[in-house]
């Protein structure tokens, strides 16, 4: 564990964006909705597209591509899209979505995929 | 040959001193020898803080570290024989800091991963004023594996903490928002402050 001693008339108010957004991509996602609270800087930073990139799955553009329903205007609206409205994969044979705190991906299977014996 | 079985060999030929000449074996500086069979890992380069106080330091640690002093070095605008690297926004406490570090990964590189921790948690061992100099001089210098580790180390600063709790170790006095916008956000999200 690593020990910062904090202190008054520290540099870190001046912290870049693109700083605070590489410390915010490595929280997960309900934890940048949190650090948006923090400051207009942090918010700027916590929004952006390079720290939502990181949260959605690598593979989400092969995902995505598979529904038509899709115009986002950020890479976080995405993310919530994908939370919130779940699309059809697989020929339809299964519908995924993320789950919204962890970004994990969950998918549902249509009875078709499951054979019972 | 890795960088640390170059320096293995170094220290083995230091402690004889000798090289095959002709088929005889004639005593030499080791640095020589090195030059002869490897080439050059001991160069030396100068690194210059903003306080203008000069650090000579291995050319191949800074090289393997710092993607801005590895292109400096490779598209030859660096002279050895005269060149100081001006690295005006990094004051001398930070540099030194900071050659430190590269130092001990390279010589170290083979270490075992918990001994490796453990020392960059001493060298992180810093109050906020030095640990944000030290992420403004690597994020400069464009050292990757520092700043990964100096985001980690912020990063668990503030897992966890209520927003109040943040915009104190941040010492952030304005925070941006307009009343109305602060008050909405507190009212919509009063678990996070």
């Amino acid at each position: 564990m690593v020990m910062v001693m904090v202190g008054e008339g520290v540099g870190f108010q001046d912290l870049p964006e693109g700083c605070i957004a590489n410390v915010v991509s490595l929280t997960i996602p309900r934890d940048a909705c949190s650090l948006a609270l923090v400051s207009s800087t942090f918010r700027s930073a916590a929004e952006s597209d390079s720290v939502w990139d990181r949260f959605l799955p690598s593979d989400y553009n092969d995902i995505v591509s598979q529904s038509t329903s899709f115009s986002c205007r950020s890479k976080k609206q995405l993310y919530l899209s994908l939370c919130e409205n779940p699309i059809l994969v697989d020929d339809g044979k299964k519908s995924f979505q993320l789950d919204k705190a962890y970004g994990k991906k969950c998918y549902m299977l249509s009875p078709r995929m499951l054979s019972i014996v | 040959m890795t960088q640390l079985d170059r320096l293995s060999v170094y220290h083995w030929l230091n402690a004889w001193c000798i090289k095959p000449v002709g088929g005889a074996l004639v005593r030499q500086e080791p640095e020589y020898i090195l030059l002869a069979l490897m080439g050059s890992p001991l160069k030396k380069i100068m690194l210059c803080s903003s306080e203008k106080e000069i650090f000579s330091v291995e050319e191949q640690v800074m090289v393997q570290h710092s993607v801005i002093i590895n292109n400096m070095i490779e598209d030859g605008s660096y002279n050895h024989e005269e060149s100081k690297i001006p690295l005006d926004c990094v004051d001398s406490k930070t540099l030194k800091k900071v050659i430190d570090y590269c130092t001990h990964h390279t010589h170290h590189h083979n270490d075992n991963q918990e001994d490796l921790e453990a020392w960059d948690a001493q060298f992180l061992n810093v109050d906020s004023n030095g640990l944000y100099d030290l992420l403004m001089a690597a994020n400069y210098l464009e050292i990757r594996n520092l700043l990964d580790l100096i985001y980690g180390t912020i990063k668990n600063m503030i897992k966890g903490k209520k927003i109040d709790e943040i915009r104190r170790i941040f010492n952030i006095k304005d925070h941006g928002f307009t009343p109305e916008e602060e008050e909405q956000n507190r009212k919509e999200y009063p678990h996070f402050y």
